[in-house]
């Protein structure tokens, strides 16, 4: 399937070309194009099944795509599930599935690598090393021995950040991680997103708060009923822009000599 | 993979987030009590100092009420008369922290110390305790695979080869007893102390399941299968094998139990491990555990088996009929849980 041919996904990044994908007589995806580079945040938008959910599983290896190249750094590439996507530097935060309520903060940090020495786990090592990891992204707890379940959503959204950083991912896709938190909160993560670029990871944030994606990435891009409809830079950007690409479809108001150029691309209704 | 599909757990997040900095919080096991964002001054009680509250209770109580109970021999007694439950709750304890029950370990218990007592007759004490591990473990190799394979519930699956394992031990034996010579030590012997060999077994299996359950990556992962199984499998976890390890674990100390009854009573009855299971889920629940996995510590866990103990013992000595234990134990078990959900609540879980 896969075949690295010289073409604009070449660059450093995370590169999805043509990417194809249908539920039994529903395509979902028709075509997307994707590219995420280091250090960029990238927004990416929609109506509720325009596809979003679908490409974000698709690049965190949830979901293999029926057509289309996945291309990181220049390499093809395929994910035959969610953990080999993560070996390849891949990581998706799955909401409310990334920690263990009952673990306290470090040992989710290290569950399932959990650190030795003659095979007894280095519990002191490990509060160091997570409240180490935690400042870097300038996140504060009270304390790394107090169990997840007893933290805030922000905080339980910090810790789980920090974690999937620490596997020095290439590309971290968040989806919704502000939409269940308070103002405060969502501020927080959003700082905490922005110490993420400069530590050269590419984010892929997924939101229906405009002015979240406005206000941190760089760049959105906004899909239709499984087509890229705009792909912006947000210098200059505002949100009525934005959504009208969201609320409109992107052939609709094309001249038309072009609709029949439109016609060999798959329609958009189903 | 559906990873993604089985999100949107039980509770909202935003809950959580709004709640859960407002109120005193109580942690029970090692973790001691800690507020979300800012220092809590309220005295906020551990899980295992309210269960030594209530064993100093209890304590005073029976020695001001029974003469007799302050005195060594009847506190060796005490110990005693647990070490068997106490070796099971051991890995019993493991197995619940990751969200797994096993309530086959009474009739394991029957089984494997019929397979002992009968092959010993014929072929030899060595013979018989050899054969009686090997049954133990294929006991432990059944309960893992319909769990694990199957996947059919633990609770359902124990509770199938609790009446399989003890129609088993019975059809061996035909209803009847079987009895041993010359296997007296294992149970009855006072190497030191005059405490008996049991108590030490218990204690020492206590102390390496605890070890094992803090310091191990073994006893980690328990931990994190039993709190969120679909987070411990995206972090690389097998937790499938380390369930399959604990019941064969969780097997082999029902054959210890099993050797322990035959050496104590030089013969099995066809009455042999009955109600262990209710007996060891009790101090496992009374100590802590989290029926729904992630929560649970062997200091817990004696703290229970010592409380259920002195129980026991104290209404004996006051006379009281021994049919009262057994309600007295079913009415603590149903307390444990309800003392559980209670503290779940308040900890906004």
């Amino acid at each position: 399937m896969m075949s690295t041919g010289i073409d604009d996904a070449v660059g450093p990044g995370v590169h999805l070309r043509g990417i194809e994908m249908s539920f039994n007589a529903v395509k979902a995806l028709k075509g997307v194009d994707f590219s995420v580079r280091p250090g960029e945040v990238v927004g990416l938008v929609g109506d509720n099944g325009a596809g979003k959910s679908t490409l974000a599983k698709i690049m965190a290896g949830a979901l293999s795509p029926d057509k289309g190249r996945i291309v990181i750094d220049g390499t093809a590439r395929s994910f035959s599930n969610v953990r080999d996507a993560h070996g390849q530097g891949i990581t998706m935060l799955f909401q409310d599935l990334a920690l263990c309520d009952d673990l306290n903060v470090a040992d989710n940090f290290f569950v399932g690598r959990e650190p030795t020495r003659f095979g007894i786990v280095r519990h002191r090592w490990m509060h160091t090393q997570t409240r180490r990891n935690l400042e870097t992204l300038d996140i504060r707890l009270p304390s790394t021995k107090v169990p997840v379940r007893l933290l805030s959503g922000g905080q339980r959204q910090s810790v789980a950040i920090a974690r999937a950083v620490s596997f020095s991912p290439s590309m971290l896709i968040l989806d919704e991680p502000t939409a269940a938190l308070g103002v405060r909160q969502a501020k927080a993560t959003l700082d905490t997103i922005r110490r993420l670029r400069a530590k050269r990871i590419g984010i892929v944030l997924i939101s229906h708060r405009m002015n979240d994606v406005l206000s941190i990435c760089d760049r959105v891009t906004v899909l239709y009923e499984g087509r890229v409809a705009a792909d912006l830079s947000t210098t200059g950007l505002t949100i009525e822009e934005i959504v009208r690409y969201i609320v409109t479809d992107p052939d609709a108001d094309r001249p038309i000599a072009d609709q029949s150029q439109a016609d060999t691309q798959p329609t958009a209704e189903r | 993979m559906s990873i993604v599909e089985q999100d949107e757990s039980e509770r909202p997040a935003s809950r959580r987030a709004t709640q859960s900095v407002a109120d005193p919080l109580i942690v029970d096991g090692g973790g001691g009590a800690v507020a979300a964002t800012r220092p809590r001054l309220l005295p906020t009680i551990s899980g295992s100092a309210v269960l030594v509250i209530v064993l100093a209770v209890l304590f005073t109580y029976f020695s001001i009420s029974a003469p007799y109970f302050l005195t060594t021999n009847n506190l060796i007694n005490i110990v005693y008369a647990v070490s068997v439950a106490g070796i099971i709750a051991a890995p019993g304890t493991l197995l619940l922290v990751a969200g797994q029950l096993d309530l086959s370990v009474g009739s394991g218990t029957l089984l494997t110390g019929v397979v002992m007592a009968t092959l010993s007759v014929r072929y030899g004490i060595t013979v018989g305790v050899l054969a009686a591990i090997g049954v133990g473990l294929l006991c432990g190799a059944l309960n893992a695979f319909a769990v694990t394979v199957l996947r059919v519930n633990a609770i359902i699956t124990t509770l199938g080869t609790l009446a399989i394992f003890q129609g088993a031990g019975l059809l061996i034996t035909q209803g009847q007893s079987a009895s041993v010579e010359g296997f007296d030590t294992l149970g009855n012997a006072r190497p030191l102390l005059n405490i008996p060999l049991p108590c030490f077994l218990f204690f020492g299996i206590a102390i390496l399941f605890a070890f094992v359950m803090k310091f191990t990556r073994f006893g980690r992962q328990m931990y994190a299968i039993g709190s969120n199984r679909v987070a411990a499998d995206l972090a690389g976890i097998r937790g499938d094998w380390l369930i399959v390890v604990a019941f064969l674990l969780s097997s082999l100390a029902f054959t210890l139990s099993g050797l322990i009854y035959v050496s104590q009573l030089g013969a099995t009855t066809s009455n042999t491990g009955a109600g262990l299971e209710l007996f060891v889920v009790t101090a496992i629940i009374l100590g802590g555990a989290s029926l729904t996995g992630g929560r649970g510590t062997i200091v817990g866990t004696v703290l229970g088996l010592l409380i259920l103990g002195v129980i026991g013992n104290g209404l004996v000595l006051l006379n009281v009929q021994p049919y009262w234990q057994t309600v007295v134990r079913g009415a603590l078990l149903i307390g444990a849980v309800a003392l559980d959900q209670i503290r779940r609540r308040q900890a906004r879980l």
